[in-house]
């Protein structure tokens, strides 16, 4: 029988993927943040887990910051989408590539 | 004054009086212009006057080192060592007098000649120079620092004779000049090389002590070295005083202005030749073969370009053939072992030559720029000061009884006899050469200035102003008594002026002559010589009188004579096409091998590696710059691969 916290730890690593996937193959910049958020709330639900196994209180204390950190990111990162958008009227990140060599 | 720093000036005044008039005087009026260069020209003639009388005349040597100049240690511990040394002897206060004394009436003169020339300041900043240069090349105490003025002179002579350069025939006849005589300049290259092998010193002085007192032996074990060492000579000498076989140069430089060819290419530059060769002299007695040689080129210069003049109607190439004739002369004098006849043929060409030029330029400035012969005549009534210059220059070139030419022609035609290394041969080919000069000088006065006149626009020629006549003047009554210099022992009982003036110079000649036991010409009674001398006289005579017999009806005359032998009067006309013959033997294989290495080795091999290398490295990073695609998602795929690969390594 698998306990909680492993299942917690399998299910992080499957949301990972999810998320991972879909930061690769989403061609549109807000789904590729959705995706973003996925894969650090895995991380999150990797923390806890990993803290109700081992009956410590550091992975969630790790958990508060990354959720702290995941709201700055979600905030300046759809601001930096809507001046994007401003600019260059599309958000498709196939089409903005300026970076090019 | 010291005599030291008179010396250092007389070089210095021309380079700066080239530096005033290149960078300051560039907008000034020609006036100005002609006035610095004349006095930069001037000064030093005064100080070379003033270092004749207080030194030479009393046989001091000055001598000054301006700077050290190389040092080179040697293995064995020695050091070389070679200064900027400038030394003052009678040979070459003789040259500098000429130099500067002709040049400054010449750069007189180019004040009339070139008054309506734009930036003629560029004319007399090369004039300038050119003298610096020449003076160098007289002065210097070493081959090394004769070599600088040698190619001084060159470069000088390539900017004044491309002067007017927008017109690509006078770009190329300066080409020509400057290539011509960088052939020359390889063999005195190789004369230093040799020169310093042996005697381990380029200073004239040094060498000379080391030849008076070597040993008989030393001649012997070194003869071919030494022999070498006179042909490299010879082969520069060809070069500067356009000898056989590198002469073709001088009738082309005549594209230059016409008191560049005066003083350039018919009174100082040429003469350099002969200067070396009296200065060298002791390098050169000591091989029979090549004195032989050198007499041999220059009786051949001699003749060969006076058949050439019989025929040319432009009158600066009929100048300029004469010129390579009258340097032959000078040659054959230096190769029979009598050098002093030679530098007395070069002071006395030096005057009537100028003066020569200095007329065909007044009668080409009255003509506007009118060369042809054919187009001229009966000038005498309309310029009357030119044509009694070029008159009594004539006579002095042809060597009329009384005037100078005659002293140092019949001095050099006494000397191809009796010289050490004289033979007959040689006095009949000068006496032929003196009486085809004869033939075209005269030819030539004759249609210039007797006759009716041809001219397109005759009311308008008119003679020139003072500026540009009274050189000729002076010139005239040079080109008169000069003959002074060199009046013969048969008259006066005693040697002549010339050889008792050069003896100090040519002692270790004579000293070195006695040692190798080499020359011993033949000895003429003076009733012989006198003989001798009568019947080149008789033949100039005759050949002065059979010119005018056929021109006086006119530049048809000869006619008659050329009818009946076409083919020989076209080929003297085309100077022989050696021309012709250079540019299908040297110059077209050359160009055919340029060619070659432009299309095979430089447009392949060599822009091949340069333009290859940057290709290669283009590739090579495009490769990687194609990777950076700007796709977001494409670098989230190489990271996520990344981190994969990372982890198989880490964990297995």
């Amino acid at each position: 029988m698998v306990s909680l916290p492993e299942m917690g730890i399998y299910f992080s690593l499957l949301l990972f993927l999810v998320g991972l996937f879909g930061v690769m193959m989403r061609k549109n910049i807000i789904f590729m943040m959705l995706s973003v958020e996925v894969m650090l709330n895995s991380a999150n639900l990797a923390f806890v887990s990993a803290s109700a196994a081992t009956n410590t209180i550091d992975g969630q204390v790790s958990m508060f910051f990354v959720m702290a950190v995941a709201a700055c990111e979600a905030g300046v990162g759809l601001a930096m989408i809507i001046a994007l958008y401003r600019a260059r009227a599309t958000l498709e990140v196939d089409e903005l590539r300026i970076l090019r060599g | 004054m010291t005599n030291e720093m008179a010396l250092s000036l007389i070089v210095l005044i021309p380079l700066l009086g080239a530096l005033c008039n290149g960078f300051l005087l560039r907008s000034a009026s020609v006036v100005w212009v002609c006035a610095v260069s004349t006095l930069a020209i001037a000064l030093p003639f005064g100080l070379a006057t003033y270092l004749f009388f207080t030194a030479s005349l009393s046989n001091q040597v000055v001598s000054v080192s301006l700077f050290p100049w190389i040092s080179v240690p040697f293995v064995d511990g020695s050091v070389f060592t070679l200064s900027y040394a400038l030394t003052l002897d009678r040979l070459s206060v003789l040259f500098a007098l000429i130099i500067t004394g002709v040049g400054s009436l010449i750069h007189l003169y180019s004040g009339g000649y070139m008054s309506h020339e734009p930036r003629v300041y560029r004319f007399f900043a090369y004039l300038n120079l050119f003298i610096f240069s020449m003076l160098t090349l007289v002065l210097g105490s070493n081959m090394l620092v004769t070599f600088v003025g040698w190619e001084g002179v060159g470069v000088c002579s390539y900017l004044l004779i491309g002067y007017w350069y927008e017109d690509d025939a006078n770009s190329m006849a300066a080409i020509k000049a400057f290539v011509v005589n960088r052939v020359g300049d390889v063999g005195f290259l190789l004369a230093m090389f040799f020169s310093f092998q042996l005697f381990h010193t380029l200073t004239y002085s040094e060498i000379a002590t080391f030849v008076t007192q070597a040993p008989a032996g030393f001649f012997a074990t070194h003869a071919t070295v030494l022999t070498c060492l006179g042909l490299s000579l010879l082969l520069a000498v060809a070069g500067k005083s356009a000898q056989i076989p590198l002469y073709t140069w001088l009738p082309d430089a005549m594209a230059g202005p016409t008191p560049v060819s005066a003083l350039i290419h018919a009174a100082t530059m040429v003469t350099a030749g002969i200067y070396l060769m009296t200065r060298t002299s002791f390098l050169l007695v000591v091989s029979p073969v090549t004195m032989t040689t050198i007499a041999c080129v220059g009786a051949a210069t001699a003749l060969f370009s006076a058949t050439i003049g019989l025929a040319q109607t432009d009158i600066k190439r009929v100048l300029a053939y004469s010129t390579c004739s009258q340097l032959g002369y000078m040659v054959l004098a230096c190769g029979v072992g009598l050098f002093q006849y030679g530098v007395a043929h070069v002071m006395i060409h030096a005057f009537f030559k100028a003066c020569l030029f200095l007329g065909a330029g007044s009668v080409i400035y009255a003509l506007h720029h009118e060369q042809d012969i054919r187009h001229m005549g009966g000038l005498f009534k309309k310029m009357p000061v030119t044509a009694v210059t070029f008159l009594l220059a004539t006579l002095a070139i042809i060597g009329f009884p009384g005037f100078s030419g005659f002293f140092s022609k019949d001095a050099i035609l006494a000397a191809a006899w009796t010289g050490p290394f004289g033979h007959p041969a040689f006095w009949f080919v000068g006496v032929i050469t003196a009486g085809l000069t004869a033939f075209y000088m005269v030819r030539l006065t004759y249609l210039v200035f007797f006759g009716e006149c041809r001219a397109h626009h005759p009311e308008q020629i008119h003679e020139n102003h003072l500026g540009m006549t009274l050189p000729l003047i002076i010139l005239a009554v040079l080109s008169v008594i000069g003959g002074a210099v060199a009046l013969p022992e048969i008259w006066t009982g005693h040697s002549d002026v010339i050889s008792e003036f050069l003896s100090p110079v040519l002692q270790p000649a004579q000293q070195v002559l006695a040692k190798v036991q080499a020359g011993h010409g033949a000895h003429l009674s003076p009733a012989a010589e006198g003989g001798l001398m009568g019947a080149s006289v008789a033949v100039v005579l005759l050949c002065a009188i059979f010119a005018i017999s056929v021109y006086r009806t006119g530049i048809d005359g000869a006619q008659k004579f050329t009818a009946r032998i076409p083919a020989l009067y076209a080929l003297v006309r085309d100077k022989w096409r050696i021309d012709e013959l250079y540019q299908c033997m040297i110059v077209a294989p050359l160009a055919r091998l340029g060619e070659f290495f432009y299309s095979i080795i430089d447009r392949h091999v060599i822009e091949g590696a340069v333009n290859g290398f940057p290709e290669v490295l283009y590739a090579a990073t495009s490769v990687s710059s194609d990777a950076q695609s700007g796709i977001v998602r494409s670098y989230l795929k190489l990271i996520f691969v990344g981190i994969v690969v990372f982890g198989v390594v880490l964990f297995i």
